[in-house]
């Protein structure tokens, strides 16, 4: 009998040590808590958390930001790092952002540095304004085709031509489509009471419709794009000119003295003009990489409505068309910075070292330190140390 | 059945019933009693790695001593805690024979609570990270640590090696 009850055991084991048995697997990373270094070198992770700690609630406290009657707006400087380290100097800063955020409950509130946001932003803005525009427009021909001014007393329609667009102190943005979008808006508001003639004719109009890019700038702004260069080869090739670049702004720097174009005169002139304004941009460009640029600035749209025979603008109505990127630092409150300071001293492969992190909160307009705080440390490295 | 098949039987069900009790996915976790919870003071010094139940620990807290504690709230209602740690050195007959160190290095950690139940009232509203104290022999670390989310009221100091 017992040789069949000791199998029995032994079966009855292997069961039991089959199920424990754990799969081999490579030994996982070791997750340590931040506030530890294990290998106790230079600036740690345990000090950023340190700074931050300590810190936020002195930062909170600080009676230009408790007392304040609504969220301080605080600018980020950046960190300046004279210590013999090698770090990201952001790091502290956004350890510190984190921590105030998270317990600030409000009450600061900080502008971003990050070019994307900036960007990203500037795209948002852009659109928004592309919606104002679409919606002035609207609103725009609506007033003028109620405007007793564009009305004739038999009820006959009033014939307006479409005169392009120039632009004051910038080249070649595109107003032509704004105002056939307008016009577009205008003959669909007045119901058949305000006519246009074909682009490009102006003859036997009772007004026309034109406008004026105007950039708040001082200096002189312009774009020229591929359509342009074509018009300009387009024209010199049906007028039997050359068209290499060398007499193109030989032509262009000497043919047209730069003076702004008046109202009327685009149009009497015709496109001769306006291909002898593209030859001279296409020249100022070849000198002048700015002029390559779409210049950031705010660019308003002059809409007028003219009276062809004395030109005398009628009607007149401006608005913001593309929007400058907003700078924002303008409305902080403070100015946060910080700088990471550093004394070493080596001697037999041991180094020493005294760390200084500090932070400061400026007043932008006064320069003073409103607050200041620090963390401060000094540690003994005996191998692998980094030297800037 | 034989006496001895019945042992031998049993003793196998023991060994199977002990090779599948590890087996099991998964462990209740102990729960903190609450009654000793509720004994603890709001300076704490974690129990060392080392110990025996004839000598004590060895434990680093051996060296130290609370001078002050002082609670308080700031201008801006931030509940403010400082404490004086003084490095005494060795003063306990338990260790009479070792050599106390110089500089003492202490983690300290500051729990706070929404009420002054400490750990007993809830969850930690707030916790300063784990600091590293580098006392000197003889000299008082002033230890300062402040909660910036308002409506805390109760605190631990947890000290540790």
């Amino acid at each position: 009998m017992l040789r069949l009850v000791i199998p029995l055991v032994a079966i009855v084991s292997l069961l039991a040590l089959s199920g424990c048995v754990s799969a081999q697997v490579s030994q996982p990373p070791v997750e340590i808590h931040p506030d530890t270094e294990p290998l106790n070198t230079g600036i740690q992770s345990a000090d950023v958390r340190a700074l931050a700690m300590k810190l936020c609630p002195e930062l909170l406290a600080a009676p230009e930001i408790a007392d304040a009657p609504g969220p301080v707006v605080v600018k980020v400087a950046p960190f300046k790092n004279t210590s013999r380290f090698f770090i990201d100097s952001s790091l502290f800063m956004k350890r510190l952002r984190l921590e105030l955020n998270q317990y600030g409950g409000g009450q600061i509130r900080f502008q971003s540095d990050n070019d994307r946001v900036v960007k990203a932003s500037s795209q948002v803005l852009r659109k928004r304004q592309e919606e104002k525009v679409r919606a002035y427009l609207k609103e725009l021909a609506k007033r003028i085709a109620a405007n007793p001014q564009f009305a004739n007393n038999d009820g006959t329609p009033v014939k307006m031509a479409v005169v392009p667009v120039i632009g004051v102190n910038i080249v070649n943005m595109n107003g032509d489509s704004f105002a056939a979008m307008l016009r577009a808006e205008i003959a669909m508001a007045s119901n058949g009471r305000i006519q246009f003639l074909m682009p490009g004719v102006v003859d036997g109009a009772d007004y026309w419709l034109t406008g004026q890019f105007i950039p708040e700038s001082m200096k002189k702004e312009g774009i020229i794009n591929l359509a342009n260069y074509i018009d300009i080869i387009d024209e010199r090739v049906r007028l039997g000119k050359p068209i290499d670049t060398a007499s193109i702004v030989a032509e262009g720097s000497s043919s047209y003295n730069g003076a702004a174009t008046a109202v009327g005169a685009t149009a009497q002139l015709g496109t001769s003009t306006q291909i002898y304004e593209k030859e001279r941009m296409l020249s100022q460009m070849l000198h002048d990489p700015s002029f390559r640029e779409n210049p950031d600035v705010n660019k308003h749209l002059d809409m007028m409505i003219v009276r062809p025979d004395d030109k005398l603008a009628v009607f007149e109505d401006m608005f913001l068309l593309d929007q400058q990127t907003p700078d924002v630092s303008g409305r902080a409150n403070y100015i946060l910075s910080g700088e990471i300071s550093g004394m070493s001293q080596r001697r037999d492969g041991a180094s020493s070292d005294y760390l200084l992190i500090s932070v400061q909160l400026n007043d932008p307009e006064t320069q003073e330190i409103v607050y200041e705080g620090a963390h401060e440390v000094k540690r003994l490295t005996r191998t692998g140390v980094v030297y800037r | 059945m034989n006496k001895k098949i019945k042992i031998l039987m049993l003793a196998g069900s023991v060994l199977a019933m002990a090779f599948f009790g590890g087996c099991t996915a998964v462990d209740p976790v102990a729960r903190a009693n609450r009654e000793d919870m509720s004994q603890e003071g709001t300076i704490v010094f974690t129990r060392p790695a080392r110990f025996t139940p004839w000598f004590g620990n060895y434990s680093i807290s051996q060296f130290i001593e609370v001078t002050y504690e002082h609670v308080s709230r700031n201008g801006a209602g931030q509940l403010v805690v400082e404490v004086g740690i003084r490095n005494r050195g060795p003063v306990s007959w338990t260790n009479w024979h070792q050599q106390a160190p110089k500089v003492l290095n202490i983690a300290a950690t500051c729990n706070f609570y929404g009420t002054s139940a400490g750990a007993l009232g809830g969850p930690i509203v707030y916790q300063t990270n784990r600091r590293t104290l580098a006392i000197n022999r003889g000299e008082t670390f002033a230890y300062k640590a402040v909660c910036p989310v308002e409506g805390a009221n109760g605190y631990q100091l947890v000290l540790g090696d």
